[in-house]
């Protein structure tokens, strides 16, 4: 057995030492005298965070399939095991091995949430490696990162050697390779870097140079190597059908959020919300068939034992065979006493008859996310569900036994006003009468409405990402207009503080400037920023003073569309004159069909697969 | 396996029989569940050589012995084995209600105790009566383990002092192992921490006929 990095005295003096010991069941174990090429694969959240994600499974068994190459996966200690870390000079390690990450060929980050940037410096200090480009040593890994937040990589591209822009699969085995060779013949890791400028997706920060008008806009934003492309292209997977996708996952030793098996029936969504970030970055849609998700299903049921198998994309009810193809898993699982979870379905009487079909447990409390409350502002930004269906779907649910339901919306939406808010009010008031207005012998004999807000963020690569964000006042007062509204007991208005998501806003639309922020809010001790009782205010009030950088040029301020923005050199096959167009029909309250009902000619098509061709066929 | 909460360890054991392919029996209601029980918690840190678990079958199943303790080493994690699977026809003779006993060894690093660590221990437990405080939801009461050790012996080995111990444990009477521990730390006037020891569970016993004998060969 691996010897562990920690020592056991250590162990049993931390939370949850099973965090940091590895070998779980389905873990990879490797000879590392055998391999070519070490990758340690950081999540920057804790275990039981990290190992609930789908798409680090995905990735570390397609690594791992290379017989060169060993991917390790490391996570960030929790604050209790840091202290002992930094107290007993442990350097940063990886699972597997238990060997120091200090010593790898390459340390990748996947980024998943704006606000665990912090951790990625401390990550890289508790390494042992310094947290900048510039200033590692020529012996150290190479850093790179990616993932949904990677669209935007201006924030961190003083730390991060190279980022990779799409979906892993498509093409990080040609890095490797290139790594590879370029390993055998030496060399440095400059040379490296000018290799990788090659392959399309790769955009390495320090081959771009960016200059700023008197004002803080970009003045301009220029390759300075020759080979250094103008716009780097997003990878993705073009035939999911063909693509790698792991028959087991590792079974975490301690319970993480999603402790079940995870299918994925497709990859981007036809819906155009036009908030929504991840529904324009992975565009186009592209389906798994039917075939091939019962057989990955079956396959990862044997492989890991376990008794639950959830459906994860972004709208599962909008995949084309939906209702053939839960029919057949239905009766797969029924066979081998497993349970289905379906979460992210469209509320309407197909829906609710499978749930009724599927439910074993006590009926859960169902969810809507209608995200505004007046039909307006849902037709600003695109949300094409009306009251009547929200209503409909109650009742279905209410005959169907459901005593329970849980709404989701966004405050601080464009355009939103006083009345909107007072909507939510509404729908949930109308939501309350459908109950009481069926029999009482046809639903259950209490109702419990659950309605929940966030805070709305702008993102990069929606129409919206012009818009001024709210700011925190704004927020607090909508927020309490809201709460002092809802007057009906059974109702229950659940809010947040607005201090995280601001500083999101900042962070999600920041440039290269907004490094030296991240830098010093962790150096004043800012870490574990997604968790509530970690968050540390004052050490980012500290690094603003510090860095004089103001968060509301980034949060509050409204963009013109010829303005530079940060990540415009990065191209997501989505184009700006249709995110311009969207953005126009949002104020002007005009909604746009999806992609199956008609091709609003975003310009994902060039990708060659997916919707944009299964229609014209 | 020693960092392996117990509840971690029962999830780990349903995810392999269930990977195993046994024909476990489920729980019947809303929430079906396998139907194994682990016979005594084990504490986070601790190791052991001797822990049982009962699985019920489903009742057609023809499944031997063997080829349990085979299929369930097959899939077990490094650090987790079967040795012995054995058919008990009889629920009272199940692991979780036949547990009478449990035998442990801890060992204390010789580095950090007094030289006098030997003598205070024996006198420890040679006292005839020893009292430990029991902080309860609303009270605190004194209560007498003395009849709760069933065995203990002093061992000194090259670094360290070695407390074999035959201890009460079961739904019957029961003495936590950490407790007793605690209390020697505290008549020999020292800070007990919970993370300088090591502790190791030797089997685990049933009364049968006024005598403990290991579960294994009931």
């Amino acid at each position: 057995m691996t010897k562990l990095r920690i020592a056991d005295k250590i162990l049993k003096q931390v939370e949850k030492p099973a965090r940091y010991i590895g070998q779980e069941v389905n873990s990879v174990i490797k000879d590392k005298n055998k391999v070519d090429i070490r990758f340690a694969f950081c999540f920057p959240d804790v275990y039981e965070v990290g190992m609930s994600h789908l798409g680090m499974q995905i990735l570390y068994y397609f690594l791992n399939k290379r017989e060169d190459t060993y991917c390790e996966r490391v996570f960030a200690p929790w604050t209790d095991m840091e202290e002992k870390m930094r107290e007993n000079h442990i350097h940063l390690f990886a699972l597997e091995s238990q060997d120091e990450i200090k010593n790898f060929d390459f340390i990748g980050f996947t980024l998943q949430y704006e606000m665990s940037y912090t951790n990625i410096i401390n990550l890289l200090d508790l390494a042992g490696v310094s947290p900048w480009s510039k200033d590692r040593k020529e012996d150290d890994p190479i850093v790179c990162a990616g993932g949904p937040c990677a669209y935007n990589p201006e924030p961190l591209a003083d730390f991060i050697d190279f980022f990779y822009i799409g979906e892993g699969e498509a093409s990080l085995n040609q890095v490797l390779d290139i790594y590879k060779e370029h390993k055998k013949q030496g060399g440095t890791k400059e040379a490296f870097l000018e290799k990788l400028l090659d392959i399309e997706g790769i955009y390495v920060p320090r081959f771009y140079e960016v200059k700023y008008k008197d004002n803080g806009l970009i003045e301009s934003f220029t390759p300075i190597h020759k080979k250094a492309k103008a716009k780097i292209k997003k990878q993705l997977v073009k035939d999911l059908d063909d693509s790698y996708y792991p028959s087991k996952v590792i079974l975490p030793w301690i319970q993480t959020v999603h402790d079940r098996v995870n299918l994925e029936l497709f990859r981007g969504c036809i819906r155009g919300c036009r908030f929504c970030h991840a529904g324009f970055v992975y565009r186009p849609v592209r389906e798994k068939s039917k075939e091939i998700l019962i057989e990955q299903g079956k396959k990862l049921l044997k492989n890991t034992g376990y008794e639950e198998i959830s459906l994860s994309s972004l709208s599962t009810s909008d995949y084309s065979a939906f209702k053939e193809f839960s029919e057949e898993l239905l009766e797969t699982c029924q066979k081998a006493g497993v349970n289905i979870s379906l979460p992210s379905l469209r509320i309407d009487k197909f829906s609710i008859d499978l749930m009724n079909k599927i439910q074993t447990v006590r009926k859960s409390s169902l969810t809507f996310a209608p995200e505004a409350g007046s039909q307006r502002l849902r037709n600003v930004i695109n949300k094409r569900i009306t009251e009547e269906d929200i209503l409909k779907g109650s009742q279905f649910a209410f005959e169907g036994g459901w005593d329970r339901i849980k709404l989701y919306f966004m405050i601080g939406l464009p355009t939103e006003k006083e009345e909107d808010i007072l909507e939510i009010k509404e729908l949930a008031y109308k939501i309350l009468d459908t109950f009481y207005s069926i029999p009482k012998e046809k639903r259950a004999r209490n109702i419990k409405i659950v309605v929940s807000s966030s805070c709305f963020v702008p993102k990069p690569f929606t129409p919206f990402q012009w818009e001024p964000q709210c700011r925190y006042e704004e927020f607090m007062d909508r927020q309490n207009l809201l709460k002092k509204s809802i007057k009906r007991k059974e109702i229950q208005y659940n809010y947040h503080d607005a201090t995280i998501s601001s500083l999101e806003g900042l962070l999600s639309r920041g440039d290269r400037r907004v490094g030296q922020v991240i830098y010093y809010a962790w150096k004043y001790g800012a870490k574990f920023d997604s968790w509530t009782e970690k968050f540390n205010m004052a050490a980012w009030k500290k690094a603003f003073e510090l860095t004089n950088i103001d968060p509301a040029f980034y949060a509050n301020r409204k963009r013109a569309y010829d303005e530079i923005l940060p990540w415009d050199h990065i191209s997501i096959g989505v184009s700006k004159a249709f995110l311009i167009k969207e953005h126009q029909k949002a104020l002007d309250e005009k909604t746009t069909p999806n992609c199956r009902e008609k091709c609003a000619g975003c310009g994902a098509k060039i990708f060659e697969r997916g919707v944009c061709h299964e229609i014209q066929n | 396996m020693k960092f392996i909460g117990h509840l971690d360890l029962l999830r780990l054991m349903q995810r392999c029989i269930k990977k195993a392919e046994l024909p476990v029996a489920y729980s019947k209601g809303f929430n079906p569940h396998q139907l194994i029980y682990i016979a005594l918690p084990l504490s986070l840190g601790a190791t052991s050589e001797g822990e049982y678990m009962d699985i019920e079958l489903t009742e057609d199943s023809l499944m031997t012995e063997t080829e349990i303790k085979d299929k369930l080493n097959a899939v077990f994690p490094a650090g987790l084995k079967v040795e012995k699977v054995s058919r008990v026809k009889d629920k009272a003779k199940s692991g979780m209600a036949a547990v009478d006993g449990a035998e442990y060894k801890v060992f204390i690093s010789k580095e950090k105790m007094p030289v006098y660590f030997n003598e205070k221990t024996e006198a420890f437990f040679e006292q005839k009566e020893i009292w430990i405080e029991k902080t309860g939801k609303k009270e605190t009461k004194k209560i007498n383990i003395k009849d709760k050790i069933y065995r203990y012996c002093v061992q000194e080995d090259k670094d360290f002092w070695i407390i074999h111990l035959l201890l009460a444990a079961g739904s019957k009477d029961n003495l936590k192992l950490e407790t007793l521990i605690e209390a020697l730390y505290q008549y020999i006037a020292l800070d007990y921490n919970g993370y300088d020891i090591d502790i190791h569970r030797v089997d685990i016993y049933s009364e049968v006929d006024n005598q403990l004998i290991p579960l294994s060969n009931l």
